[in-house]
């Protein structure tokens, strides 16, 4: 848990740009549409998650 | 918490200038990582919270005031904070009517929680009257 989730979300997104913009560039545009998607669930999954733990652990610490 | 204070100084300033990086082609990024520099200083900041909160519990009952009404206090202070960060989280991304709905939904969880006191405060009214 620390600033290295924040550095592999921008990552993430900076390759999801390259890729798409690539993939923009050789015409295939569905498959741009799709990696783009793919990366906004991948980083989804991965925010939903840790905002999952902080409120659950919010939850016990104050016995909501 | 001291220690911890140049720690989520820093958080925020690399996840300010990364969301800023990524704010002109992927916007949706651009949010996703400050909500998690977000999720990551709450992480930081919440034993510091839980040891002020036993803190003022500790004091409240050397004063002789009964803990149920701090501890109400307390938890409508929790649901302020959790409510209020998700609603703001909506209004960057520009959803402020979901914004003002989950602070309804706040207020509301607030009211059930508070009907207990306002229970007995109005049971203490009742008996003063009769």
């Amino acid at each position: 848990m620390g600033v290295d989730l924040i550095f592999k979300i921008a990552a993430i997104g900076i390759t999801v740009t390259v890729l798409q913009q690539v993939l923009e560039r050789s015409g295939r545009q569905d498959q741009a549409m799709l990696t783009t998607l793919a990366g906004l669930i991948v980083v989804l999954l991965m925010v939903l998650g840790e905002v999952r733990n902080l409120f659950d652990t919010i939850k016990t610490l104050f016995d909501l | 918490m001291i220690e911890e204070i140049t720690g989520v100084c820093l958080i925020a300033i690399i996840a300010a200038i990364l969301s800023m990086m990524l704010k002109k082609d992927r916007p949706e990024f651009s949010s996703l990582i400050s909500i998690m520099a977000g999720v990551i200083i709450l992480f930081l900041v919440l034993p510091a919270a839980r040891s002020a909160a036993e803190m003022i519990m500790t004091i409240s009952e050397i004063a002789g005031i009964n803990t149920d009404y701090i501890e109400v206090i307390i938890k409508s202070c929790v649901i302020a904070m959790i409510t209020s960060v998700s609603a703001s989280t909506c209004r960057d991304s520009g959803n402020s009517s979901l914004a003002m709905k989950l602070e309804i939904a706040g207020r509301v969880a607030i009211i059930i929680l508070a009907v207990p006191v306002i229970n007995t405060l109005f049971n203490v009214i009742l008996s003063v009257i009769k």
